[in-house]
């Protein structure tokens, strides 16, 4: 029986000494669509309605965000951006949102216009993306 | 005429406790492997929060990890890649791994431009990757 105590022991110190400092991560998901991945662009007259642009343009080390033609910015632009689309998906939860994000918004920035989006509880949201710059002559 | 038959005084003993000591070695073995396996978090990076992350429960088994710390360095299994060695995996599991059953999950540093992490969506959706997520930290901001 002395053996098995000890190993049991072992095995206590073991998770406990693990579990000490480990930090929980949770994951944001998104789903892409594949293949088939980019769709011209429209022009703004063509542009159909119901169609929610997300804009987050980085100048000046500072983000501003654009929702169609309104714009949020200074130290409480998400808590406005998350109430004005709230308010949206509310009446319309169908508008598919597209998130546009400038090249220098950090990330914590782009998640949590992401994460606003989420839990406004729209039917679908996406990720507009840069077409990737052309490869150079002779490659 | 009877023969005396002398009593055992020892019955046969069959010793155990190595067996259970080299079960729960085996254990261990396979409890901290799993656990590795799992978390492929070696190196550190500031997540960002997000308060509509969700566990880790309902995460396919047959992913990858894409770890992006804050000197815009790329690294998998704890291996600093290139852009083009991840496109390169992507286009091999898609023709071993059937569509929707394979996962990549970007931890990504928080004060990393978007412009780094967008290509790797770009490879994802390429490849016909559609279960793309990114390791957050619990939390209201």
């Amino acid at each position: 029986m002395t053996p098995m105590i000890d190993v049991v022991f072992l095995l206590l110190i073991f998770f406990v000494c693990a579990s000490v400092g480990q930090v929980r991560e949770s994951l944001l998901p998104t789903e892409l669509s594949g293949g088939a991945i980019s769709t011209p662009l429209a022009s703004e007259v063509e542009k159909p309605l119901g169609e929610a642009w997300v804009r987050l343009r980085r100048a000046e080390r500072e983000t501003r965000i654009e929702i169609e033609s309104r714009a949020f910015s200074g130290p409480e632009k998400f808590e406005q951006m998350a109430g004005f689309l709230a308010s949206l998906a509310a009446a319309a939860p169908e508008i598919p949102v597209i998130l546009d994000i400038d090249g220098e918004v950090p990330l914590e920035e782009a998640i949590r216009a992401y994460d606003a989006c989420r839990a406004a509880r729209f039917d679908s949201i996406h990720f507009a993306i840069d077409p990737p710059p052309p490869a150079p002559e002779g490659t | 005429m009877k023969v005396p038959v002398r009593p055992r005084q020892f019955g046969l003993s069959f010793n155990i406790t190595p067996l259970i000591d080299i079960v729960f070695l085996l254990v261990i073995f396979f409890l901290v492997a799993s656990h590795v396996a799992r978390s492929e978090s070696t190196e550190p990076v500031a997540l960002p929060t997000a308060s509509q992350g969700r566990d880790d429960v309902e995460s396919l088994p047959d992913r990858l990890v894409v770890t992006v710390t804050a000197d815009h360095r790329l690294h998998v299994a704890g291996q600093v890649v290139t852009l083009q060695d991840i496109e390169r995996v992507l286009s091999q599991r898609e023709n071993t791994t059937r569509a929707g059953q394979y996962e990549v999950r970007i931890r990504g540093d928080q004060r990393v431009p978007f412009r780094v992490v967008e290509p790797i969506m770009l490879a994802c959706a390429r490849a016909g990757i559609t279960r793309v997520g990114y390791a957050v930290l619990p939390g209201a901001h």
